[in-house]
């Protein structure tokens, strides 16, 4: 019955999406088919939409994560539920996979939307970037509803010599919840790159990624740039373990809260390794009633382990209002400017046209703001 | 067609304390005024108060702009009128592009790109290469200061403010902004207000007029390079006996 109910859903192409749900994606990365590497859309309960672009056909594997497991049996042995367990339920959720070798120039994208009020979305989803795989990967998570909620488990594997770069764009409502959960494995010379950028509110957000660097010159960025407005309460951390001999690890966070929001922002560098080296920078602005509690840690297992942060959070400062004022600028129109290059998406190591893309999802944000 | 800019017994304090008293200072349409004084005079004070930046209260007199009396303007209005100011010690905006900086000045959107014209004007700044980094971050003082007079020329004043724009420039970079500077004054007719330590910059701009700032007040007027050579001779110390102190405007 649930199969048949799955099957009646699907659509054969992103256009076949009504315009709310198509305009909604949009903003949250959803890019023309054509201008990705593939395409997999999850519309409520299931797995909606999952599509190889022609030329990328046999470089990677995009399918819903109910469908994967079926077809691969060996996932369970060593990737599924490997990095975090739990035999919870699960409605459907991701499993992209890029081959070994293989060199995706195009970013892979994946859409979570939610449209039925009051849904709590249960996602599992796996990314695995095998021996020597280059690719970039865009998420975007919305929904056209109220009350709902969203749990995204997602493992990543970032296996020998390969490069993943993820960036998850989450766009909600003043009452949603959402607790994304991800951890990421990232072994001999590969590098994990996790872009997270919220710019709308939600009632309540927490999520913790984390990445374990387990490889000899392995390495993991967490770039996190978060608008937050109104009631919104959010609780975002990243944590790096540095296990590898020469393994890096770096987190960058902005954040911009606003209105009477609340912002915990966390992070924490471990550094097991006598040859490892991290850096966490926490910046945050904030305005009205908002209040921002940052909270690094530093936490070294090993006399060698070089660990350092900055940290600094306040209100804009005025002397910058004033430059640009001078320029012409009228005081909200400067303060608008600097929040813009507060939350500068040229730290996430995007590629330029993608880059683009993304400085145009948060520009257009802030500007229907 | 009065001066361009007239202020008129200008008293001006921060946080309850005076830092200007009675200032009397006209700049004539077409004309370069160039402001000399000591360190802590109150020549970046006085740039302030006429900006209409916030903090910098007038507790007395008017500044009177192209006609209109702009004393209450906030510093925007101001700049819409057409005053564009550099300033001695920039801040820096992180996460903001020079050349973004460059297309607020030319009162451009972000989506549209600079002119050819303007990003030659860029070229002879030296800034080419500057364009795609944040304002002033990690910028050297001449580098700040060349971005300072070429954002203030895409802002096409009418009336320049320049606050030490030849400070810990190198002779190259006083030639390249002083010529750029007059050339800008001589096509377009407008004025300039230059506050100068060492006066480099007169080598390559002409002034008409000059005046000494001290304690707050202004001591004399007189011809620029005629100051400048009094102050090089005599010290500032010269200023205080000088029987020239408090004269009125004319030379
Ligand atoms: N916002 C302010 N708050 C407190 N004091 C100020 C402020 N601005 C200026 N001052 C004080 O007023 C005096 C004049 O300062 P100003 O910057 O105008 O001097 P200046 O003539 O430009 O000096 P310099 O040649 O060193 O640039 C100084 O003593 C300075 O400390
Ligand atoms: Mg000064």
């Amino acid at each position: 019955m649930q199969e048949e109910k799955d099957e009646d859903a699907r659509i054969t192409g992103l256009d076949e999406l009504p315009r709310e749900i198509l305009s909604a994606a949009r903003d949250v990365g959803a890019g023309e088919e054509a201008s990705r590497a593939g395409t997999f859309l999850q519309l409520d309960e299931s797995a909606v939409f999952a599509r190889v672009s022609e030329l990328f056909e046999g470089k990677l594997e995009i399918m819903g994560m109910r469908e994967a497991l079926e077809k691969y049996g060996w996932l369970g042995e060593k990737y599924f539920r490997r990095l975090i367990g739990g035999d919870g339920d699960f409605m459907d959720g991701y499993f992209l996979r890029i081959m070994p070798g293989a060199n995706v120039e195009l970013p892979l994208q994946a859409i979570m939307f939610i449209s039925k009020p009051g849904l709590k979305q249960r996602v599992r989803n796996l990314v695995i970037a095998e021996k020597g795989a280059n690719a970039r990967v865009i998420t975007g998570c919305t929904l056209s509803t109220n009350a709902a909620q969203h749990f995204g488990v997602t493992e990543f594997f970032v296996e020998e010599g390969a490069t993943l770069n993820f960036t998850m764009i989450h766009s909600w409502r003043e009452d949603t919840k959402v607790r994304p959960v991800s951890a990421a494995l990232v072994e001999d010379d590969a590098t994990f790159v996790s872009n997270y950028i919220c710019m709308r509110p939600a009632r309540d957000l927490k999520m913790y990624p984390r990445a374990i660097c387990r490889g000899r010159n392995s390495r993991a960025n967490f770039n996190n740039l978060l608008y937050v407005t109104g009631d919104s309460s959010l609780d975002v951390g990243s944590m790096v373990k540095l296990e590898g001999a020469n393994s890096k690890g770096e987190i960058i966070s902005r954040t911009v809260a606003m209105g009477r929001s609340k912002v915990i922002v966390r992070g924490r560098l471990v550094g097991d390794n006598p040859k490892s080296r991290a850096h966490l920078e926490c910046r945050g602005i904030l305005q009205g009633d908002a209040k921002i509690n940052a909270i690094p840690e530093l936490v070294a297992n090993s006399e060698g382990a070089e660990l350092s942060h900055e940290a600094a959070v306040g209100k804009i400062a005025e002397k910058e209002i004033v430059y640009l004022m001078s320029r012409g600028l009228s005081r909200d129109e400067a303060t608008s400017a600097i929040v813009r290059g507060f939350l500068d998406t040229s730290i996430m190591g995007l590629p330029k046209k993608l880059d683009e893309e993304i400085k145009g999802i948060v520009e257009t944000t802030l500007g229907k703001l | 067609m009065g001066p361009l800019l007239q202020i008129r017994n200008l008293s001006v304090e921060v946080a309850g304390e005076r830092l200007l008293e009675d200032i009397n200072f006209d700049v004539e349409r077409g004309q370069t005024n160039v402001i000399f004084g000591p360190n802590g005079s109150g020549k970046t004070s006085l740039i302030n108060a006429i900006m209409g930046i916030p903090g910098y209260e007038v507790v007395g007199g008017t500044i009177i702009f192209d006609g209109k009396d702009i004393t209450s303007l906030s510093l925007d209005e101001k700049v819409r009128l057409g005053i564009g100011v550099a300033f001695q010690n920039p801040p820096e905006i992180r996460g903001l592009k020079l050349r973004d900086m460059l297309k607020m000045c030319a009162r451009k959107g972000l989506k549209e790109d600079l002119s050819e014209e303007e990003l030659e004007l860029a070229k002879r700044f030296n800034l080419t290469s500057m364009l795609d980094r944040d304002v002033n971050f990690n910028f050297s003082g001449g580098e700040k200061k060349r971005s300072e007079i070429l954002q203030v020329l895409l802002m096409k004043p009418k009336l320049l403010i320049l606050d030490e724009p030849d400070s810990g420039v190198d002779f190259e970079s006083i030639v390249l902004i002083g010529s750029e500077i007059q050339s800008y004054l001589s096509r377009t007719g407008s004025s300039a207000i230059i506050v100068t330590h060492q006066g480099h910059i007169l080598e390559h701009v002409e002034a008409h007029r000059g005046a000494v700032l001290m304690r707050g007040t202004i001591y004399c007027y007189g011809k620029p390079l005629e100051v400048l050579d009094s102050i090089k001779r005599k010290g500032y110390g010269g200023c205080e006996v000088c029987k020239r102190r408090r004269t009125r405007m004319q030379e």
